[in-house]
C-alpha cells in the first residue's frame, strides 16, 4: 500500500472539484459534462500549499503523473497479458478434454483465442465511447437483464429447460444473462449512487431503493439456480454501496437479514451443501474429488511448476480445468511463482481501476470504475481461493484466464468501461479547448466589433488557434482563464501546479 | 453569509471526500488481504506441503510397470525346449512423438503384411496412446525394434509353457512367473533373471501407457538350465508308463531311467500326471514326483543286497548248491513262502526265480552287521542327494533296532523303506561296475546369450563293491530276465539284466494281502551296462507280480530306447548284441510330440507354442481372433510337425467386459461405451455380479448386481 498512498492521496483531493458540482446543480437533475465543466477549480490542489510540490520535493513519491495517466493504458496492458496467459493454459488445461468430448485437443484454443481477440475489439469499441451515455440507459438495461432472467425462469417453469437456466441466446451465440445481470446492476447501481449522493445515508430515499433494484436481480440470479454468481453479485453491489457512502447501519442491517436467509438457500440444494460439507473437511469422496485432485495439482506444481504444457491433472483427472478450477492448472505449470504472478496482475488490475475511479471525472464514472474493478477483483480471487480451498466450491471464472466467451464479453465491456472512464479526462479537455476555441474565436470576432483589446484573452485566442500540436498549453490557458475570472488570481500558479497532473 | 455557506459546503466536501477515502482504501485493502490470504494459502500448498502432495499426486498418474524378465528355458540334454517362456510383444506408438509417420507406417506395413494407410490412420489419431500391434512374436517385433523407429513403444509379455514332459520333475510356476513346485522352484533364482521397469503414466480414463524419455530399467533374462534329461528316452518312458498302468489295473506308478556312467537322470516319470499348461490339473496327488518322495518296501529287488554281499564275502557263489525247502520254511516261528517252490537249485537259479528262503538263508550267513554294511553301502536309508527336492531319506533301522526275524525279512525287501530312485541307483551302482555314480539332473545352466555359466561334472559316490563281484552278480541278474521271474522284463534285440520286486503293502500297520507294490529294476545292455532303468507299479489289479506288472514295461522301454533315434540309441546301439526288426524299428524311430493347448491365443501365439512343440497348425477358418477349438485334443500325442487344425473366433465379434468390482457409475459408463443398457440391482457402491459374464456375447442388455 505505500506504493498506492502517496499516488491516490493528492489526486483524491483534487477530487473535490468534481464533488463540488452537485452543490452547483439542482439536485435531481443528472450531472451532465457541462455541469462538470462549469464547476472544476482545482481548489484543493490549491489550497494545499504544501501540495504536490511539497512532497515531490521530499523526492519519496513517484510523481503522480505517471501513474495516473497511464493507469489506463497499463490496465490494457495487464488484461491483454492476462488474456494471452488465459489462452496458453486454456489450450493446455482444455487439451485432453478437447480430445474427450469433441475429438480435438484445439477445440478450447481456438475457441479461447477468438474470445480473447474478439474481447480486444470490445474493449476499444467500449474504451472509445462515452461511458456517460450508459447513465441515461442504466434503467433500461437493468430492466432488459431483469426480463431475461425472468424469461429463462419462466422458460424452466414452462419445462423449456431442464436443470440450470443460465444461458439465453440463439445459435451459437450465447451467454450467461447472470454476467449481463452483474455489469448491468453495476452500471446502474453506479448512476443510483451518483444521483442520490446528497441524501445517501437516507433510508427511504437512497437505501430502499437501491437495495431493492440489487435484491431483485440477485433473486432471479440465485433462481436460476445460480447461487454462487449470485453471492457475489450481492457481494459487489454491497461492497459498491460501502464505498458509495452508504449508511453503515443499513448495510449491517441488511447483512444480519440476508445471511441467515442465504445460509438456508445454500443447504437448499443437495450439491451446495455437499460442497460446503466438503469445504469444512467432511464431504464424501466424490464431493472432495474436484478439490483434490486441485490441490494434488498445486502441490504437485511445487514452486517452479511443471512447465508450460505439462501438466498432469489436466489428463482428465482435475474437471473444470479449463474453466472454474484453472487456477489449479497455473499453479501446477507454472508453480507458486506462476500462482502468485496471476494475482499479483490482478492486484495490478485493481490498482489501476481504483486510479482510473479516482481520477475519474464524476460520481458516476467513479462508482462504475470501483464496481468493475471490485469485480474483476473478486471473481479473480473467489476463483483462486476456491482452487486452494480457501473457499467452498463454487462455479466462477477467472476473468480473462478461463474458458469463456460470455465471461470474455462482459468483463471485457468492463475493462472497456475502465477505459473509457481514464480517457474522460482527455475528452473533457478536448471539449473544453473546443469550447475555448469556440469563445476564443468569439473573442476575437468581438475584437473587430468592439476593437477593444482584451490582454488575456488575446493571449488565450492567440494560443486557441494554434493547431491541435498546442492544444495541451492552450487547454491550460483556459483553465487559467477560468480561474482568473472566478476567483481574479494569476493562473501562472495553477498552471503550474496542474502541470504535473496531466 | 455567503462566505459561510461556501465554506460549510466547503467543509462538507471534504467530510464526503474524506469519508468516500476511507471507505476506498477499506474496500481495497479487504481484496488485498484476501489476494495475501491465497498467496499465504499458495505458499503452504506448493512449498510447506509440496512433497507431500507431488507423492500423492504421482502415486496417482504414475505407475511403475515391472517388465518382467524373460524367465528362463529348461532344456533336455539335447537343447529340446522343456519349459519355455514366450514373450509376446505389444508395439505401440506416442503418435505426437514420432516425428515420420510415413516411415513407421510403412515400416510397420512391411514387417506385418497390413495395409499401410491402416497404420497411417491410427498414427493421426489425435491421442497420445494407439496400439500398432498387439501380443506378436518377439521375432517380429526383433524386426520392428532394430528399424529404430522414434516414438513406438514395445511392451512385452510373457506365458510360461511345457512341454508336458517330466511334469513333476519340472514343476510349474504360479501366475507371477514364480516356481513354486519342482525345479521351477529350486531353480528360481537362476531362472527368473532380474525384472525391470516403465514408469507408465496414467491418465483419469484409465488409459496407462509408457512415456517416451521416462526412467526405465531393462528387463536382465533368466538363465537357462539343461537337464540331464532325454526327451526322447522321456516320452518313451512316460507313454510306456501310461501303457502299464492301464494294462496292469494300477493306481499309480514310477518310471526313472539313468546313465548308470554318469549319474545323470534321462527319464522320470510318474503317474497320476497332470497337464502343466492347465492349472486345473494341479492335484496334490498328480504332482508329486514319486520317484524320490514316496518310500516303500522294495520286496525281491532288495535281495541284490544279500546277493553282493555273499559274492563278495564269497559265502556264495553262482554254481553253489542251496536248499529252497520247497517253498516253505520256518524261521524264528514265522513262515516264509516262495511262490514257486524250488528244491535244492545252485544259487544262482534261487536268485533267478527269487527264492525268498535262500535269501533270508543266505543273509542269516551274513549276519547283520555285513548285512546293515552292504545295504547302507548302496545308499539305503539315506538321500540320494539328487539335485531335486522333496527327496526322503527311507528308512534303514540300525542294527540294534533289529528284532530276530528283521534280517530275514530284510534281506528280501521288508522292514526297509526305499525311494525308487534309491532302489534304482543301487542296481546302476552294479551295472557300473560296482561304482555308484551321484545321480543329478541339472547338467548345465546357461547364461541368455547362451555360454555356459555353471556345469555339473558325473561324480563318483562311492565303490559298493569290487569290480569282481559286480560282474559276477550281474549274471545272477542276467539269469534272472534269460530265464528267471524277470523274462517278461527281457527287451527286444538287446541283453538285459535286472530283478522283479513285488512287496505286499503295509497298509495301516499290517501287510494286507491284495495290496501290492510291484516293481522291476534293471539295466542293459548287460555286457556294457549304459542304461538302468526301474519301473515301479502302486496296487496293480491286473496280476499283481512285478513280472507281470512292471517287468514288460521295462522290456518295452528299453527295446524303444534302443531303437528310437536318440542319443541314447547310438550309444546303446554301439554295444548291442542283436538286431531289433525292422518293423519295430520303423514304429518306435518314429518320434511323437505331445499337443498343447492352444484354445484362447491367437494365431501369431497359437503358432509359436505349436513350434515349441515341433507342431504346426492349419486354419479351419479365416477369423482374425483367438482360437477357440484345436481338432486334436491337447495331450494327445501326435507325430512331430503334425499340422493341428484350428478353429479362430471372429476378432469383431465383442465381448463383454469385466464390470464385477467396478463402480456402479464407471460399470454403466463402461457397459454404454459398448452401447449395452445396464439395469441395476441393490443398493450397494460395487458390482458384484453380472449377467451376461464377462467374455460372453453381448446382447445389448446387461444386469449387474451390487453389493449391499
Amino acid at each position: 500500500m505505500n506504493f498506492t498512498t502517496p499516488t491516490y492521496q493528492p489526486s483524491a483531493q483534487s477530487q473535490s472539484r468534481f464533488d463540488a458540482s452537485p452543490f452547483g446543480t439542482p439536485q435531481g437533475i443528472p450531472e451532465t459534462s457541462a455541469a462538470n465543466m462549469n464547476s472544476t477549480p482545482p481548489v484543493a490542489a490549491n489550497a494545499d500549499g504544501t501540495g504536490v510540490f511539497g512532497r515531490l520535493a521530499q523526492g519519496d513519491v513517484i510523481p503522480e503523473k505517471t501513474f495516473e495517466s497511464v493507469a489506463g493504458k497499463l490496465l490494457l496492458l495487464v488484461v491483454m497479458v492476462l488474456m494471452c496467459i488465459g489462452v496458453l493454459v486454456v489450450y493446455s488445461s482444455g487439451a485432453g478434454w478437447g480430445v474427450r468430448n469433441f475429438k480435438d485437443s484445439e477445440y478450447f484454443l481456438w475457441r479461447q483465442v477468438l474470445y480473447a481477440l474478439g474481447g480486444t475489439v470490445v474493449i476499444f469499441a467500449v474504451g472509445s465511447t462515452d461511458y456517460k451515455l450508459l447513465r441515461k440507459f442504466s434503467k433500461v438495461i437493468l430492466i432488459v437483464s431483469a426480463a431475461l432472467l425472468m424469461l429463462l425462469l419462466m422458460m424452466k417453469a414452462a419445462g423449456l429447460i431442464h436443470g440450470a437456466a443460465r444461458w439465453i441466446g440463439y445459435g451459437r451465440f450465447r451467454f450467461q444473462a447472470s454476467d449481463m445481470a452483474k455489469v448491468a446492476l453495476i452500471i446502474h447501481l453506479a448512476h443510483l449512487i451518483a444521483e442520490k449522493q446528497n441524501h445517501i445515508k437516507d433510508l427511504n430515499r437512497a437505501y430502499y431503493p437501491m437495495i431493492t433494484i440489487v435484491m431483485v436481480i440477485v433473486g432471479l440470479v440465485a433462481f436460476e439456480p445460480n447461487f454462487s454468481t449470485a453471492s457475489v453479485i450481492a457481494l459487489i453491489a454491497f461492497v459498491m454501496m460501502f464505498v458509495g457512502r452508504v449508511s453503515l447501519k443499513h448495510i449491517g442491517v441488511t447483512a444480519l437479514a440476508v445471511l441467515p436467509m442465504a445460509a438456508a438457500f445454500a443447504i437448499a440444494a443437495p450439491y451446495r451443501m455437499a460442497r460446503l460439507l466438503t469445504f469444512a473437511g467432511k464431504g464424501s469422496e466424490s464431493g472432495d474429488y474436484q478439490i483434490t485432485q486441485a490441490l494434488l495439482g498445486l502441490g504437485n506444481g511445487g514452486v517452479f511448476g511443471l512447465g508450460p504444457g505439462a501438466s498432469k491433472q489436466r489428463e482428465l483427472f482435475l474437471p473444470a480445468s479449463y474453466n472454474d478450477f484453472i487456477f489449479a492448472v497455473v499453479g501446477e505449470e507454472y508453480g507458486f511463482i506462476g500462482a502468485t504472478v496471476i494475482l499479483l496482475l490482478f492486484l495490478a488490475v485493481i490498482l489501476c481501476g481504483i486510479s482510473v475511479a479516482k481520477n475519474s471525472q464524476d460520481d458516476f464514472g467513479r462508482n462504475l470504475a470501483f464496481g468493475i474493478t471490485a469485480s474483476l477483483g473478486i471473481y479473480a480471487f473467489i476463483n483462486a481461493g476456491v482452487a486452494c480451498h480457501l473457499l467452498p466450491t463454487t462455479g466462477l471464472a477467472m476473468p480473462f484466464i478461463s474458458f469463456g466467451g460470455s465471461a470474455a464479453l462482459f468483463n471485457s465491456i468492463g475493462v472497456g468501461l475502465l477505459l473509457s472512464i481514464s480517457r474522460e479526462k482527455k475528452r473533457e479537455e478536448k471539449r473544453k479547448a473546443k469550447a475555448a476555441k469556440k469563445q476564443a474565436e468569439r473573442a476575437a470576432l468581438k475584437i473587430f466589433e468592439v476593437a477593444e483589446p482584451i490582454i488575456a484573452t488575446d493571449a488565450n485566442a492567440d494560443k486557441a488557434r494554434q493547431p491541435t500540436a498546442a492544444k495541451t498549453e492552450s487547454m491550460e490557458e483556459s483553465d487559467t482563464a477560468w480561474l482568473e475570472k472566478l476567483y481574479g488570481k494569476s493562473g501562472s500558479r495553477a498552471k503550474g501546479n496542474e502541470q504535473p497532473f496531466l | 453569509m455567503e462566505f459561510f455557506r461556501k465554506h460549510k459546503q466547503e467543509r462538507e466536501t471534504e467530510k464526503r471526500e474524506r469519508e468516500l477515502n476511507t471507505r476506498m482504501l477499506v474496500a481495497v485493502s479487504g481484496l488485498f488481504v484476501f489476494a495475501a490470504l491465497i498467496i499465504g494459502r499458495l505458499l503452504f500448498i506448493q512449498i510447506i506441503e509440496a512433497p507431500e502432495y507431488q507423492a500423492r499426486a504421482r502415486k496417482q498418474y504414475e505407475s511403475r510397470l515391472i517388465v518382467k524378465a524373460k524367465r528362463g528355458t529348461l532344456y533336455d540334454r539335447s537343447m529340446n525346449r522343456l519349459a519355455s517362456s514366450l514373450t509376446y510383444v505389444s508395439l505401440a506408438a506416442d503418435p505426437s512423438m514420432i516425428e515420420n509417420k510415413e516411415e513407421v507406417a510403412a515400416a510397420f506395413a512391411e514387417v506385418f503384411g497390413k495395409s499401410k494407410a491402416g497404420y497411417l490412420q491410427k498414427l493421426s489419431e489425435r491421442t497420445r496412446f494407439v496400439w500398432l500391434e498387439r501380443r506378436i512374436s518377439s521375432e517380429k517385433a526383433g524386426i520392428v525394434s532394430a528399424k529404430k523407429l522414434s516414438g513406438v513403444i514395445a511392451m512385452k509379455e510373457q506365458n510360461r509353457h511345457y512341454e508336458n514332459l517330466a511334469a513333476q520333475v519340472l514343476g510349474f510356476t504360479d501366475a507371477d512367473n514364480t516356481g513354486i513346485s519342482g525345479l521351477e522352484q529350486s531353480l528360481n533364482d537362476t531362472l527368473k533373471g532380474r525384472d525391470g521397469f516403465l514408469v507408465m503414466q496414467r491418465t483419469a480414463s484409465g488409459k496407462a501407457f509408457p512415456r517416451v524419455g521416462y526412467p526405465h530399467q531393462e528387463a536382465a533374462d533368466g538363465k537357462s538350465a539343461m537337464l540331464t534329461i532325454d526327451i526322447t528316452v522321456q516320452a518313451i518312458a512316460e507313454d510306456e508308463l501310461r501303457r502299464g498302468i492301464v494294462a496292469s489295473g494300477s493306481s499309480a506308478g514310477t518310471v526313472i531311467i539313468i546313465d548308470v556312467r554318469t549319474g545323470e537322470i534321462l527319464a522320470i516319470a510318474n503317474y497320476p500326471d497332470f497337464d502343466a499348461n492347465n492349472k486345473l490339473t494341479y492335484t496334490p496327488e498328480a504332482t508329486r514326483n514319486r520317484a524320490i518322495t514316496d518310500g516303500f518296501e522294495p520286496g525281491s529287488t532288495f535281495k541284490l543286497v544279500q546277493a553282493t554281499a555273499a559274492t563278495e564275502l564269497g559265502l556264495r557263489k553262482a554254481d553253489d548248491k542251496v536248499n529252497a525247502e520247497n517253498g516253505k520254511f520256518k524261521i524264528k516261528n514265522r513262515v516264509i513262502t516262495d511262490h514257486e517252490p524250488l528244491g535244492t537249485v545252485t544259487y544262482k537259479q534261487s536268485i533267478a526265480h527269487s527264492s525268498n528262503i535262500v535269501a533270508a538263508k543266505t543273509a542269516i550267513i551274513i549276519g547283520e552287521e555285513k548285512f546293515y554294511k552292504y545295504a547302507a553301502g548302496f545308499g539305503f536309508g539315506a538321500k540320494t542327494g539328487i539335485d531335486l527336492q522333496g527327496e526322503v531319506r527311507g528308512q534303514l533301522k540300525a542294527t540294534k533296532e533289529w528284532s530276530g526275524i528283521t534280517l530275514p525279512w530284510m534281506s528280501q525287501g521288508y522292514e526297509v523303506m526305499v525311494t525308487p530312485l534309491q532302489v534304482l541307483c543301487a542296481y546302476a551302482a552294479l551295472a557300473n561296475n560296482g561304482v555308484q555314480m551321484q545321480p543329478f539332473i541339472i547338467k548345465k545352466i546357461l547364461s541368455p546369450d547362451g555360454k555356459v555359466f555353471a556345469e555339473k561334472k558325473p561324480a563318483e559316490l562311492r565303490r559298493v563293491m569290487k569290480p569282481k563281484t559286480a560282474a559276477d552278480v550281474k549274471e545272477y541278474f542276467r539269469a534272472v530276465v534269460d530265464s528267471g521271474t524277470g523274462i517278461s522284463a527281457r527287451p527286444e534285440g538287446i541283453d538285459a539284466a535286472g530283478k522283479t520286486g513285488t512287496a505286499q503293502k503295509l497298509v495301516g500297520g499290517t501287510y494286507k494281502s491284495g495290496s501290492y507294490a510291484s516293481s522291476f529294476v534293471g539295466f542293459f545292455p548287460v555286457d556294457k551296462p549304459r542304461v538302468a532303468a526301474i519301473v515301479m507299479m502302486d496296487n496293480p489289479t491286473n496280476g499283481y507280480y512285478g513280472s507281470i506288472a512292471a517287468a514288460p514295461v521295462f522290456s518295452r522301454i528299453a527295446s524303444r530306447i534302443a531303437t528310437a533315434s536318440g542319443e541314447y540309441q547310438e550309444k546303446i546301439q554301439a554295444v548291442a548284441v542283436r538286431k531289433p526288426s525292422r518293423e519295430k524299428d520303423f514304429l518306435d524311430s518314429v518320434q511323437t510330440v505331445t499337443v498343447p493347448n492352444v484354445c484362447g491365443l491367437a494365431a501369431e501365439e497359437a503358432r509359436e507354442l505349436l513350434k515349441v512343440h515341433r507342431l504346426d497348425f492349419k486354419r479351419e477358418n479365416e477369423m482374425k481372433g483367438a482360437v477357440i477349438s484345436q481338432s486334436i485334443k491337447a495331450g494327445t500325442r501326435v507325430e512331430v510337425w503334425s499340422k493341428v487344425p484350428l478353429m479362430f473366433e471372429d476378432a469383431n465379434a465383442s465381448k463383454m467386459p469385466s464390470l464385477v468390482g467396478l463402480k456402479a457409475d464407471r460399470a454403466i459408463y463402461e457397459a454404454k461405451q459398448l452401447g449395452i443398457k445396464v439395469s441395476m440391482q441393490g443398493t450397494g457402491g460395487i458390482v458384484v455380479s453380472q449377467r451376461p459374464k464377462a467374455g460372453d456375447k453381448p446382447n445389448g442388455d446387461c444386469q449387474i448386481v451390487m453389493s449391499n
